[in-house]
């Protein structure tokens, strides 16, 4: 199945996003292989060029090594991959906070809202 | 008008004014403070890889920008680069007789290189099929030249360019599979298997004569022939216009994963949302002319809109 | 490269081919038959049957011929459209072979498609002629009470007095038949494949007429048989003015010596203009292609 993108940002950029997701979440797990550009750019329905792409992005960032015999593995850097998950978790929780002050909220009413609702559960 | 017969549109690599997104300036996504992440686009906050310094429309923008970005396909350079480009387009006319003084194709200049995937776009009667039957030698132009690997069109270019046109052009009375062994003797590139394995895939039967077949499979039959040569230019004329939407997307796959790195696939349609994920770079024609010639990247990160969006402002009637 | 060329074009001739070719088998046997059946033994009533029947399948046979040579014309005219200027061009004109190639591969095939039928038509001929020859002596022996003997000795008779009938006629002719066969055969090569080439150029300028291709081929046959009619009149100047002169000069003139300017001078306008045709076409299939 094709990968959903929106049209208003450049491809590669949210494959790079998608590859990301997967490896902070474990589908792609630190050290092991990643699909040939190929197989993936088949899988979303993207242009191989737009493949290679988002991962030179993703080697630049660390995040994929390219070694010389197994091709591109994940980075073992665990530290890494938890920065950049945590880089993800931050973004959630702006983008929160921004649609939350949007609304009329304080900071204050926000954290006290998150609490009940948590402890409701 | 001539002018510009040496500098014909070009993209260049290292272009400072390029309205491109450079690869190196772009900072990594998650390391970023204050711009949001790469995560949160739906909220409107600015992708890292967006550079928006640049918001007129890029068909306002003069050749300084138009033809200034694309990154030559550096992952892939895999075989030596041969002196002349690829495709190339020096100051291209084309008048059809009985049609006064309207040129189908208005002075046209235009450099592909080898490995991308282009779509040629562009309304119905903008010249696009005039373009492409002179790149294959079927028109000849009334000024101007087609180079192909630094070659006017002969036996030699219709051997390296594969090309399906719009039309269903194969011989009625052959079965599928004679048709298979037609382009096996004609073309070295041909791989018979391929074509075979595609076709079972698509579930034709080999056996059947063309004319038993509907309109719609003997379009998939054609392009399946011209997608298992292995050449250097593809030029597919409208490939998907006529097959069903599951098709398509076998189609669309078939081009991807038969698209070898070296070659450049050059498609014209006018059903752009369905193939911008799979192009590289588009050319806008209008009126015979080359309006734009930039990546759907560039597009999508100057004017924040697909390539669909945008050739619906640029065309509205 | 030239070779898969041939080869296709042989494959697009083979059908309509063993049609004609089945068309004239069947009329040459339908003929032959009949002939056999004429014997005068048979009552008077039967005998006027089977002359009636023999008319019949002459005639028959004679728009048998007609037809298939025709047939082979069209054929040939129709296959270049079709192959050339149709959608079918697309595949034809993208085949990684020069357009030169192409037309000499197209024109020497349907030479061969028309030769080949001549050739049929001539062993068809020779066929009838064979058997009805037999059959007349064969009844003209039994009527005589005769043995299988008297037959061979008649044949031999007969085939004798064939040869002095021929050699009297190569006096007439003024060439040895010999070389009358060869200058014939000759002749009828060239003029085959001029033929040809005239008309795939007629198929090649009704595409100037780019609404209706083949209306305007029709037109431009039309045309180039009237120039060349006009041609062979002129071409045919000579023989009169040489027939005029036969009746006081009886003795100097062969009916060879008369027609062969005649018709050496006509075959020199159909290859000249099968020339300028071949040029025609070669400026069509390149500069001048437009598919729709």
């Amino acid at each position: 199945m094709a990968w959903e993108m929106s049209s208003d940002r450049p491809i590669y950029a949210q494959i790079y996003d998608k590859i990301l997701v997967r490896i902070v979440c474990g589908i792609y797990r630190a050290g092991t292989r990643l699909p040939s550009v190929r197989d993936l750019a088949a899988e979303a329905s993207v242009n191989p060029n737009t493949m290679q792409r988002a991962f030179t992005e993703l080697e630049r960032s660390g995040l994929i090594v390219t070694l010389r015999n197994s091709g591109r593995v994940v980075t073992e850097d665990m530290q890494m991959i938890d920065s950049a998950k945590r880089q993800l978790a931050l973004a959630q929780i702006d983008s929160f906070f921004a649609n939350m002050r949007e609304l009329g909220y304080t900071d204050q009413e926000i954290m006290t809202l998150i609490n009940s609702v948590v402890t409701e559960k | 008008m001539n002018n510009n017969n040496d500098n014909p549109m070009t993209p260049q690599q290292d272009n400072s004014a390029s309205a491109y997104p450079q690869q190196n300036s772009n900072p990594v996504p998650f390391t970023q403070q204050d711009n949001g992440s790469a995560y949160t686009q739906q909220n409107g906050s600015p992708s890292p890889y967006t550079q928006q310094e640049n918001s007129a429309p890029l068909y306002a923008q003069k050749e300084s920008s138009i033809g200034a970005y694309v990154q030559q396909p550096q992952m892939y350079a895999g075989d030596p680069a041969p002196a002349a480009p690829l495709l190339q387009l020096n100051d291209l006319c084309k008048r059809y007789p009985g049609m006064g003084s309207y040129m189908s194709v208005f002075h046209m200049n235009l450099i592909i290189p080898r490995g991308r995937i282009i779509g040629l776009l562009g309304p119905n009667g903008c010249g696009k099929s005039t373009l492409i039957k002179m790149i294959n030698g079927l028109l000849t132009p009334t000024s101007g030249n087609v180079l192909i690997n630094g070659l006017n069109p002969c036996a030699a270019t219709k051997k390296i360019i594969s090309y399906l046109p719009e039309r269903t052009y194969l011989d009625n009375s052959m079965k599928v599979s004679q048709m298979v062994g037609y382009f096996a003797d004609f073309y070295e590139d041909f791989s018979t298997e391929k074509a075979f394995q595609m076709l079972s895939a698509l579930g034709i039967n080999t056996e059947a004569r063309l004319k038993t077949l509907s309109k719609g499979t003997k379009e998939k039959v054609q392009l399946i022939l011209v997608m298992s040569r292995h050449a250097d230019l593809y030029i597919l004329d409208e490939p998907i216009a006529g097959v069903d939407p599951a098709a398509r997307d076998y189609i669309l796959r078939t081009i991807i994963t038969n698209y070898n790195p070296g070659s450049t696939i050059l498609l014209s349609t006018h059903l752009i949302s369905d193939i911008e994920n799979i192009l590289d770079d588009v050319i806008f024609m209008k009126n015979g002319s080359l309006m734009l010639y930039t990546s759907v990247d560039s597009i999508r990160s100057q004017m924040g809109k697909s390539v669909d969006t945008y050739f619906r402002e640029v065309y509205a009637c | 490269m030239l070779g898969k060329l041939f080869k296709y074009e042989w494959k697009g001739f083979r059908f309509p081919m063993l049609i004609m070719l089945i068309v004239l088998a069947g009329t040459t046997v339908l003929t032959c038959s009949v002939i056999i059946t004429i014997n005068p033994r048979y009552d008077e009533t039967f005998t006027w049957y089977s002359v009636m029947a023999l008319m019949l399948s002459v005639f028959l046979y004679y728009f048998g011929i007609i037809g298939c040579s025709l047939g082979v014309l069209l054929i040939i005219a129709i296959r270049f459209y079709k192959t050339c200027y149709t959608d079918q061009g697309y595949l034809t004109h993208t085949l990684p072979v020069s357009t030169q190639k192409i037309l000499n591969v197209k024109i020497i095939s349907s030479a061969a498609a028309v030769l080949l039928l001549i050739l049929a038509v001539a062993g068809s001929l020779f066929i009838i002629a064979h058997v009805g020859i037999n059959h007349i002596l064969t009844i003209l022996i039994a009527e005589s009470h005769g043995t299988l003997e008297d037959i061979a000795e008649a044949r031999r008779v007969f085939f004798n007095e064939m040869s002095t009938v021929l050699t009297e006629f190569e006096d007439e002719l003024g060439i040895s038949l010999g070389m009358y066969l060869v200058y014939m055969v000759v002749y009828f090569l060239i003029a085959v494949i001029a033929n040809v080439v005239t008309i795939l150029g007629c198929v090649s300028l009704g595409q100037l007429y780019t609404k209706h291709r083949i209306i305007g081929a029709i037109i431009a046959y039309f045309v180039v048989q009237f120039i060349l009619k006009m041609l062979g009149y002129f071409a045919s100047m000579p023989m009169y003015a040489k027939l005029m002169r036969v009746d006081s000069y009886y003795e100097e003139y062969t009916a060879f010596g008369i027609a062969s300017p005649t018709m050496n001078l006509a075959l020199l306008f159909s290859v000249i203009m099968a020339v300028v045709m071949y040029f025609i076409n070669l400026h069509m299939m390149t500069k001048k292609l437009n598919l729709e």
